[in-house]
């Protein structure tokens, strides 16, 4: 019998699936379906600062629409405000309190003292865990990398003062030293690391000259990075690693597991193929350890993580490819002409 | 003393009520104009916690009319309650009847009246005192406040006054003029009231209340014997009235420095000739009163603030020995009296001093200005030796009544800045003109004033903003009539308004063009030219639309327009006005993020980049200019050219008495001059469906009627006279259909090529069913009168051309075909012969039979209105008729809100949705109106959705009409109160339908007749979850984001509330359904067999 079951950060999974924040982990009767096909767990869809205040400006705009048409009409509706992150606790709360599996909640601020307000909030939803969406795009020149890193390790240290259930952070994948901001997260009592956020890329469409915003899906390839960190940090940190970039197959559950993820975090997939792709993947999961005969994660995870192997190069810069496109070891790795990497 | 006084910007209503909540612990509301925004500040207050004295939240209750408010007041103050109202108009009318008896019964209570016109020959939702006038024998007492500070004070001197005498009040001030004026005042706190408040009177009133640990019995009925004694038990807490009230106004002094008196005397100590008069009108009173002195003349006034008691000792104590002449100035009007009530009371106190000749005058009823000049000229007047019962600011050449107004005057007090604006309904002009006074008045030192004038048309209308900033407090309680800064919003005014009117010299005028600057002066009629030339304007341009795009506000400008003012205006130095400005917008937006601060701070930049001066050439012969627009036709008559044309140019001040009718008619067919919104391009689908015998799809019968774009009431009005027009009686209720229905000067109702339409009036909001239901028993009166005249006639001469084709009318009395009007109108042709010729016996038959002439065939009689008369105030009426024998026709155009007031809540409106009396949601489910008229069993009921299936819709129309009974259908009307644009509202109709929310069926009792199953039931199938209706709706979406948690719950009942509905009316439908449990079968049998 194989076992699919596995742990992210003290939290016991079913199996290692676990559905990525988005817009599909937002309303319950998906969440349920979600739950259904065969989901360890979701992290429900971040609660974003940035778009409760859009909101309500919105709310304020469309209220004021309907002011000054005339004597009868100086205002349409009542006057009211804005009720802030309430509505998403709701749903978030709703939510935990509807499934069975662990349910993680999921904030990004604007205004670094919102942070640990809004981490309170959600875990008083009860959901099992918190993630840190990292998530900003960084447009100040004069902002530096150590400046971002002191408010995001900050934030994460206010956060872990508040709230007691434990803490990811979804990392961007562009620190200088990510292995340095992890271990530095790590001391700080980050209990997971979610590898990685995917960063927000407008598309410019050139017959129209403009901005257009297309599906920032990942593809298959992208999940390279993410296998490289998990291999780096498998057996070094304390915290949990979840690869969340590019699994859209059972194989690249192995994959992640095999550079030792604790567990993965599946979007696009699901967007792409459905909430029935879930159970295909834990199929094709269980399948391979079947033919590779292992009964549990652990079996295999972590077997091809830096700690473990012997090999010197699978985690070395690959800026010295003209030293390494002699080397032997390397050409064990690299797939020969017409040959797909898997 | 207060040591530190605060200053707010506010409107008088506001004022009012926040007092009004200080001191209560039951509120009854209902909504009326101008008081509305009372009840709805109250109910959003109580839904927000706030506290009253007590430290409790108020208890707000909708109620479904004003008579009910004043039931529920009664019951609250007699069971204990400290209560309170707000009403105005017919809605103190209608609260008459118990005001007697609270007065009767010493019951204190405060009731707060932004007073307004009462409906005679039209209703006016404009200011004055015919309404509290019609209250003054209640027995309540009467407080007046002239200006939006003393709505406040006068308000708390009421409320202290009320609860120590046990008596109540009316507290009143000037509908629109204060109510609605936003002003700077200094602000009272709770604690400082609770510091004049003595708890012993609030005990006192508790320990009377009725209970059965302490009972009593409120008599019922007294006779002759003792009921005149009883009356004469009140007179000594009347007579100590006045002197509690002073008591109060003396605490009030003591404790905010602002002192008032019962009667305050204002002028020249010596003055020889002095007006008196209460509310608004005294603060211009005052300020001309100081000019005419200034000038050298010794005049004075007296404000009369305590009306009821009537403190005849206090008004002789402040009429000065030296007075000679009194004009006493009404604001109402009692046709057949010897005077207005404020002249004979004054009479009355003043029998003592002989020698002062008294006469008395009205002046500003429905809000007529009331300025200066016309204050000048009534001391002129009465300085003369005028006549009595004058009246000023109108030209009355039927009876002479008015005095002339010989010279323009400009009173104002030094150093104000005077700003008027033209904009459109919905461009945001006004909300923005409210906002800058905010910011001036909060910011600065200045002292402000905001007054807002309104199209009745109910969108996109013009809007004309009248701000005022001053060093002082401001006493100008008039529109302006100099401005030192005009802006021009919407630049297709030019021509139509005169925009440079009372322009200062050396002015500023600013106008939103995209015209190049070179190009501009031309855009401006002659006689603006003129002006801009003559009085040395500098004229500024702003292209606000592109601007607006350009930094992301869309297509309101409101924001770019107001920092072109603040930029402009010269009321602040132009840096000071334009960081001002910044800084309130990030104060305003910075909880909404910083880019939103940032945006509009570039809006800001922007705009005052954009701002150009507009250069003013030297004037040529070959100079191009705007023509003068045509607002109605050359050729379209007298009324139109002498009436309406002055109306739509903002003139109608100067409508003289002799062109205005008598009873408030005017000739249908006049809206279509106007020339805008939607012409009536009547549906040809109509007249292909298979139920409908006749109708008219050449002619239209309503035509570009004001109301709001894409309402969806009009359609049904539409269909229904499309297939009636001719021979249509419409009794519609007051509300948006009766707005965009009958306002003057013109009504989109109109005749066919035959001079046949529909016949349009209304009355009340109250008694339409009534109204309507009066008009049918008059038909049937008439033509039952005409029958048997015609019975008459042919036992007369019953071989004559005219008895043949009459036998043959009678034969065929209630068809109502073409081929019947045809045969009718050869009747009355005959008639004319015969008639003519006609002696003896015959001759006065004949005469009646030409008389009644109109009504050989039968009329097809319509009683129209929204969900707030249908569902609430007039659903006593409409259920007494439904339950009827008589041929009417009810339309209901639902809502679901008082669309026409703003958007209160109604018994129709729906679970869920936030509507005003409802922040926290309506509670409760919408009433199921079809289903209880159904069981009268005789009723047609039917229930339609226009948008999901306008052929269900006309089909019920037609079954409607075609029922010799009472009809009733209610029609899903889409509005603007729902929140998303009408132009969706097909498709959000169709959510409604299929979402399960939207009944849609039919209840024809002659089904029953023919052993058919009366009920069809025709909604199509639930296919979409109500929550893809409810989320495109601003109605409940405000909930969903101000108060979730309720919303969710809220939502949940509301889901119940439309399987309870669908399942309510299925049981209706026919018996032989196998699921449907015997015993309802036989219920259900026993009443379609009544």
């Amino acid at each position: 019998m194989i076992d699919l079951s596995t742990s992210y950060m003290g939290l016991k999974l079913k199996n290692p699936l676990v559905i990525g924040a988005c817009n599909i982990v937002s309303d319950l009767n998906d969440i349920v379906k979600l739950e259904e096909a065969g989901a360890a767990a979701v992290v429900y869809k971040s609660l974003f600062e940035e778009q409760i205040q859009l909101e309500a400006h919105q709310m304020d705009q469309e209220m004021e629409a309907y002011e000054g048409w005339d004597s009868e009409h100086d205002s349409m509706f009542p006057t009211a405000n804005h009720a802030g992150p309430r509505a998403h606790l709701l749903k978030l709360k709703k939510a935990k309190q509807t499934l069975c599996i662990p349910v993680i909640g999921s904030i990004n601020c604007v205004n670094t003292d919102k942070w640990a307000e809004f981490a309170v909030a959600v875990a008083d939803t009860g959901v099992d865990a918190l993630e840190l969406n990292f998530y900003a795009n960084i447009i100040d020149a004069d902002r530096t990398g150590e400046d971002i890193v002191k408010e995001q390790l900050d934030t994460l240290q206010a956060v872990k003062e508040v709230v007691k259930i434990p803490i990811a952070v979804k990392l961007s994948p562009y620190y200088t030293n990510t292995l340095s901001v992890v271990t530095r997260m790590g001391k700080a009592g980050a209990d997971g690391f979610v590898l990685f956020n995917k960063l927000f890329q407008p598309d410019i469409e050139v017959a129209r000259e403009e901005h257009h915003y297309p599906y920032n899906f990942s593809n298959p390839n992208e999940g390279r990075l993410a296998l490289r960190y998990a291999g780096l940090l498998y057996d070094q940190i304390g915290a949990s690693i979840i690869s969340s970039s590019g699994v859209f197959t059972g194989s690249d559950i192995a994959k992640m597991t095999l550079a030792g993820a604790d567990a993965v975090q599946v979007v696009s997939a699901i967007y792409k193929k459905g909430m029935s792709h879930i159970e295909h993947m834990l199929q094709e999961l269980t399948s391979w350890m079947i033919t590779k005969e292992y009964q549990t994660l652990n079996d295999f995870r972590g077997k091809l993580s830096r700690a473990k192997m012997g090999d010197p190069f699978a985690y070395k810069r690959a800026q010295y490819v003209d030293i390494l496109m002699k080397s032997e070891i390397f050409m064990k790795y690299h797939p020969k002409d017409g040959e797909e990497l898997h | 003393m207060s040591t530190s006084k605060k200053h707010i910007n506010t409107d008088g209503n506001t004022a009012a009520s926040n007092i009004a909540y200080a001191f209560s612990e039951v509120a009854a509301i209902y909504p009326i104009t101008p008081s509305s925004d009372m009840g709805e500040k109250a109910d959003a207050w109580a839904a927000a916690g706030k506290k009253n004295l007590f430290g409790q939240k108020v208890d707000v209750v909708q109620m479904q009319s004003e008579g009910g408010a004043a039931g529920a007041i009664h019951g609250a103050l007699t069971a204990g309650a400290m209560s309170t109202t707000f009403t105005a108009s017919q809605g103190l009318l209608l609260m008459l009847p118990n005001m007697y008896k609270i007065a009767g019964e010493m019951l204190p209570t405060v009731f707060h009246v932004s007073a307004r016109s009462l409906a005679c020959q039209a209703l006016s939702i404009f200011g004055d005192h015919s309404d509290v006038m019609s209250a003054r024998g209640t027995g309540f007492a009467e407080l007046s406040s002239t200006n939006v500070q003393e709505a406040q004070d006068m308000a708390a001197i009421a409320h202290l006054a009320t609860l120590e005498s046990r008596i109540p009040f009316i507290h009143f001030f000037d509908g629109f003029r204060t109510s609605h004026s936003i002003q700077k005042i200094e602000s009272i706190s709770y604690d400082e009231l609770k510091s004049m408040l003595d708890m012993k009177y609030v005990e006192r009133f508790r320990s009377e209340a009725m209970k059965p640990e302490d009972p009593y019995c409120k008599v019922g009925a007294q006779n002759p014997d003792v009921y005149f004694q009883g009356r004469e038990t009140v007179n000594q807490y009347y007579q100590a009235c006045p002197d509690i009230v002073q008591k109060y106004m003396d605490m009030f002094k003591e404790k905010t420095g602002r002192g008032y008196d019962l009667f305050e005397y204002i002028g020249d100590p010596e003055a020889e000739s002095i007006v008196i008069a209460m509310g608004s009108s005294i603060s211009t009173i005052k300020e001309t009163v100081d000019y005419m002195n200034r000038n050298g003349a010794k005049v004075g006034a007296i404000n009369v603030r305590l009306y009821r008691p009537f403190s005849v000792e206090a008004l002789k104590e402040v009429v000065p020995a030296t007075v000679k002449r009194i004009a006493v100035l009404d604001r109402t009007k009692e046709p057949g009296a010897p005077g207005e009530p404020l002249y004979l009371d004054v009479v009355a106190t003043l029998r003592s001093r002989p020698e002062i000749e008294i006469i008395g005058g009205r002046y500003g009823l429905s809000s007529k200005e009331f300025t200066p000049s016309m204050i000048k000229a009534v001391y002129e007047h009465l300085d003369a030796g005028g006549h009595h019962d004058f009246t000023v600011g109108i030209n009355d050449d039927v009876t002479h009544r008015s005095i002339e107004v010989k010279e323009e005057i400009d009173s104002e007090q030094e150093d104000i800045v005077r700003c008027k604006f033209w904009g459109y309904g919905s461009d945001g002009t006004v909300s923005a003109n409210k906002n800058a006074i905010k910011i001036i008045g909060e910011s600065t030192d200045q002292f402000v004033q905001g007054y807002f004038q309104y199209d009745s048309n109910k969108s996109g209308g013009y809007t004309v903003s009248h701000l005022r900033f001053g060093k002082q407090p401001i006493l100008s309680e008039y529109l302006l009539n100099k401005s030192d800064f005009i802006a021009l919003h919407r630049p297709q005014y030019i021509g139509q308004y005169d925009i440079l009117e009372g322009i200062t010299e050396g002015g500023t005028f600013l106008i939103n063009t995209g015209q190049k600057p070179e190009r501009i002066f031309n855009l401006f009629t002659q006689e603006m030219q003129q002006t801009i030339r003559d009085k040395k304007l500098k004229v500024f341009a702003i292209d606000a639309s592109k601007i607006a795009k350009s930094v992301g506000l869309g297509g309101r400008i409101n924001s770019v327009m107001q920092t072109a003012f603040f930029k402009l205006s010269g009321v602040l130095p132009e840096k000071e006005a334009i960081e001002l400005i910044k800084k309130y917008v990030e104060k305003q937006f910075l909880v909404k993020g910083k880019e939103i601060v940032e945006m509009n701070w570039n809006a800001i930049d922007a705009s005052v980049e954009a701002i150009i001066e507009v250069p003013i050439p030297k004037a040529n012969a070959d100079e191009k200019y705007a023509q003068i627009t045509a607002v109605v036709p050359e050729d379209a008559g007298d009324f139109a050219q002498l009436v309406m044309d002055p109306v739509l140019r903002l003139k109608g001040d100067r409508i003289p008495v002799s062109l205005m009718s008598i009873n408030g008619t005017i000739p249908s067919g006049t809206k279509k001059l106007e020339k805008r919104g939607r012409p009536g391009n009547p549906a040809k689908w109509v007249e292909k469906l298979p139920f409908v015998e006749h109708c008219q799809v050449d002619e239209t019968y309503f035509e570009y009627p004001g109301c709001c774009s894409g309402c969806g009431e009009t359609p049904y009005i539409h269909l229904a006279t499309q297939l009636y027009g001719d021979r249509m009686m419409i009794a519609n209720a007051t509300g948006c259909s009766s707005i965009y229905g009958g306002t003057f000067p013109s009504t989109p109702y109109t005749t066919d090529s035959k001079g046949r339409g529909p016949a349009w009036a209304n009355s009340l909001f109250e008694d339409n069913a009534e109204y309507g239901f009066g008009m049918r028993l008059a038909i049937d009166a008439n033509r039952e009168q005409l029958k048997s005249n015609i019975e008459a006639y042919i036992e007369m001469e019953p071989k004559s051309k005219l008895a043949v084709a009459l036998k043959d009318r009678l034969a065929e009395w209630k068809s109502v075909t073409p081929e019947a009007k045809d045969h009718a109108d050869m009747i009355k042709e005959l008639l004319k012969q015969y008639t003519s010729k006609a002696k003896g016996e015959a001759k006065p038959v004949l005469e009646k039979i030409t008389e009644l002439e109109d009504y050989l065939v039968d009329k097809s009689v319509w009683i129209l209105g929204g969900d707030g008369w249908a569902y609430d105030i007039g659903f006593g009426g409409l259920d007494h008729v439904m339950a009827s024998n008589r041929n009417i026709n009810i339309l209901v155009m639902d809502t679901e809100v008082y669309s026409n007031t703003g958007g209160q809540s109604s018994k129709a409106t729906p679970r869920a949705a936030v509507a005003k009396f409802a922040s926290n949601g309506k509670q409760m489910g919408k009433k199921n109106l079809g289903l209880m008229m159904t069981t009268y069993g005789n009723a047609y009921v039917a229930s339609v959705n226009m948008g999901m299936d306008r052929e269900q819709a006309a089909l019920a129309i037609v079954e409607a009409e075609k029922h010799n009974g009472p009809s009733l259908v209610i029609a899903y009307s889409p509005c603007i109160a729902h929140g998303y644009s009408l132009q969706h509202a097909k498709k959000q109709s169709e959510k409604a339908s299929k979402s399960g929310y939207w009944p849609s069926y039919r209840y024809n009792p002659a089904l029953s007749a023919e052993g058919k199953d009366p009920f069809v039931w025709e909604s199509p199938e639930q296919d979409m979850d109500f929550n893809q209706y409810v989320e495109e709706e601003i109605r409940y979406r405000t909930l969903m984001r101000s108060n979730p948690e309720e919303a969710d719950r809220l939502m949940e009942l509301a889901k119940e509330d439309n399987v309870r509905r669908f399942n309510d009316l299925r049981h209706l439908s026919s018996p032989t359904e196998q699921d449907a449990p015997k015993e309802e079968i036989q219920t259900k049998k026993a009443i379609t067999d009544d």
